[in-house]
């Protein structure tokens, strides 16, 4: 049993529904479960420009089973003892990112759905079984996530830092080269020379999430330009939820914000994900029952680098790459501008 | 459905070999389409075909990474790109672009099974994986080094959804066979071979040897595909005829080469380039404007409005003689035989002239092309 679930309460929760019906469940007060909840029934009005219907799963039994209710049907929330929920803060937007629109504005904001690409099966077999039992390996190097080098309440995860110099990253890396093209044609970029490539390892367990957030804000001339996440996990899975959360964004004239609209992707064993390192994306709460080590939801996400002095002799993966420069080989029509 | 693929990159030296591949494709009656994968560089215009469809992909030869020249990057590289934009599902003939059908594999692959030619020339021996000392270094970027190699090679006729998976690792892999294996004559040249078969075997393929393949030397032809890479010899062992110093589409003599599948490939070559030289292939391709295209001029150039489309198409004045030549009515042969009383031209590139602007006129959206056959 964790330190986490020794330390919270245990809430008595009564949902009573159209109908007079009345649900009646033990929740954990600092339970995923319970904040989403609170924050689906609050946000109850904006469901309609949600991808997926307004509804919310409860645990019952002790994670065995599972109450679904649809949340315009509950009337009332009772709780005892009395909690004190902190609801989800829409994020910051970051300082390349302006305010929303006036409301002076005539111009109706153009909604944006960020380009994604999805490769499956991305590891043979065996290299991801190997990453698999790296990760488990590892466990006693995880460390919490921290945003900017601190910890912050819209992360909740665990993480190696370090592992960009491991050999596995340099496995994924060379690999992703291969791919590097292709993602960035379907991701409408100019083929760019790499700096370097960045790789973090990820564990998520039970109610870990990760709140909306761009990975950049484009300010540097070297930053990251595409992320791309490889999720491995073991089977059976042992974990629910977890999902990637794709946010659309809204252009007022040049100036994008977040919109409350998204795309969802599941995180599918030995999947890889790419997106822009400016789109908004969050990762969804995740619910692993066991709260084992060896259930969560491990990812890989690594950042390519761009640079701003192309060097030849640079070379990447295992070695053999020299990407400091892009190939004229490689320019199609789309990525030359 | 079975998807007959070939890799040739837009060299006009290359073409004929694709175009002999398509009329045999073609005359088989092989089900299902042909797809010639094309890398190419930007700003080159892409070679076109009269039923194969042609994909442009990015060029990968020299490789972008390390400048190696090889032209087994091609195919792994190209693959990859097809199958990740075109999401294609069903079987896919892999063949060699020095081959040619001589009867139609009708057989389709479930996902996990691959049906591929034997390789027997595989380099096994006692280092890691099977293979010859000289490939030791693999080792160090595989996960697995027990796994079992299959010892094949193209064709192969494999799910599109295995294919899929394995592209990127083959594409990979041949790169890395190519910068550290050597032998006596340099760079490995079977290193896509190598790659092909261990990346297949990384994601648990399971080959089953088919007689899918015959040589121009074997006596019979068993197999559905004929590869001439090595020369046709006559009965005395003289050769006959060498892919490497054949020059389209000058006249060969099947009679010569000793009875066997090299005696039916040329009879195949001299069938086509007899068809093509007498113009019977183009007789019976008859291309109609469009509805509502119009025409304007500029000086030199007319420009064609294809409703529908935002920009207008630009024809050089070469290409409006094609164009103010499709009626209706006459025939790409008879386009090409009025062309030859206007120019002072070869028949041959009035031929591929007029065959390349119909093909360019009808992607354009302004034409379309009628088959009479």
């Amino acid at each position: 049993m964790s330190d986490r679930e020794t330390s919270a309460r245990a809430i008595d929760v009564r949902i009573r529904t159209v109908g007079g019906h009345e649900h009646e469940m033990q929740l954990a007060e600092d339970s995923t479960e319970l904040r989403e909840l609170f924050t689906t029934f609050v946000n109850r009005p904006s469901s309609v420009t949600a991808a997926r219907p307004g509804l919310v799963q409860l645990p019952l039994d002790g994670g065995t089973a599972a109450c679904t209710i649809a949340v315009d049907q509950i009337v009332s929330i009772s709780t005892s003892p009395p909690v004190l929920v902190q609801l989800e803060q829409p994020p910051e937007p970051p300082e390349n990112v302006s305010a929303p629109a006036p409301q002076t504005r005539r111009e109706p904001p153009t909604l944006h759905r960020p380009e994604v690409v999805v490769i499956d099966d991305f590891l043979g077999v065996d290299e991801h079984a190997d990453l698999v039992a790296y990760a488990l390996r590892e466990r006693d190097r995880f460390e919490p996530g921290t945003v900017e080098g601190r910890p912050h309440h819209g992360r909740r995860n665990s993480v190696i830092m370090s592992f960009t110099s491991s050999a596995h990253s340099t496995l994924l890396v060379n690999r992703l080269l291969i791919w590097f093209p292709l993602i960035a044609q379907a991701l409408n970029q100019k083929l760019f020379p790499l700096k370097m490539v960045e790789s973090q390892l990820t564990a998520s367990n039970d109610g870990d999430f990760y709140q909306s957030h761009m990975d950049t804000d484009g300010a540097k001339p070297d930053d990251r330009v595409i992320a791309c996440v490889y999720y491995f996990y073991r089977d059976p899975k042992g974990f629910a939820g977890g999902d990637l959360r794709m946010y659309d964004m809204l252009d007022s004239g040049g100036e994008l914000r977040r919109a409350d609209t998204f795309q969802t992707i599941e995180p599918a064993n030995n999947r890889l994900v790419a997106f822009t390192a400016k789109t908004f994306h969050e990762l969804r709460p995740i619910r692993c029952p066991s709260k084992e080590f060896e259930d969560s939801r491990f990812a890989i996400t690594n950042w390519i680098h761009r640079t701003s002095a192309p060097d030849t002799a640079s070379t990447f993966g295992w070695g053999h790459f020299h990407c400091g420069t892009a190939a004229p080989g490689l320019m199609s029509r789309r990525t030359e501008s | 459905m079975i998807h007959t693929v070939f890799t040739a990159p837009a060299d006009p030296g290359l073409q004929w070999r694709a175009e002999l591949l398509e009329y045999s494709w073609q005359r088989v009656h092989q089900p299902g389409e042909l797809v010639r994968l094309t890398p190419i560089a930007p700003g080159r215009s892409a070679p076109t075909h009269s039923k194969a469809v042609v994909k442009q992909t990015l060029a990968w030869n020299p490789h972008p990474y390390t400048n190696d020249e090889y032209t087994g990057y091609d195919t792994p590289s190209a693959l990859m790109e097809w199958l990740f934009r075109d999401r294609v599902e069903g079987s896919v003939l892999l063949l060699e672009l020095n081959s040619v059908l001589h009867r139609a594999v009708t057989e389709e692959v479930s996902p996990g099974k691959v049906l591929a030619a034997p390789w027997p020339d595989m380099p096994i021996g006692k280092g890691p994986l099977g293979l010859a000392a000289s490939l030791e270094f693999l080792e160090c970027y595989c996960v697995n080094r027990q796994l079992a190699l299959a010892p094949v090679q193209l064709p192969i006729l494999i799910h599109s959804s295995d294919l899929r998976k394995i592209a990127p690792r083959w594409a990979e892999l041949t790169a890395i066979i190519r910068s550290e294996g050597r032998d006596a004559h340099g760079a490995l040249r079977y290193a896509d071979r190598i790659a092909y078969t261990l990346a297949a075997a990384e994601y648990r393929l399971l080959h089953a040897h088919k007689d899918l393949r015959n040589g121009t030397d074997d006596e019979s032809a068993s197999a559905p595909v004929t590869d001439y890479s090595r020369a046709v010899e006559s009965t005395s062992g003289e050769i006959v005829w060498d892919e490497q110093v054949y020059e389209p589409w000058n006249a060969v003599y099947p009679e010569k080469a000793k009875p066997g599948c090299g005696r039916e490939f040329l009879a195949l070559l001299n069938e086509y380039a007899t068809r093509r030289q007498s113009g019977a292939d183009l007789a019976a391709k008859r291309p109609l404007r469009r509805g509502g295209v119009r025409e304007s001029r500029l000086l030199e150039d007319m420009h064609l409005e294809v409703p529908g489309c935002a920009e207008f198409v630009t024809l050089n004045s070469s290409a409006a003689a094609i164009w103010e030549l499709c009626d209706g009515k006459r025939t790409l042969a008879q386009i090409v035989g009025e062309l030859e009383q206007l120019f002072d031209a070869p028949r041959e590139t009035l031929r591929t002239a007029v065959e390349s602007t119909a093909a360019e006129l009808v992607t354009a959206g302004a034409l379309e092309v009628e088959d009479l056959s």
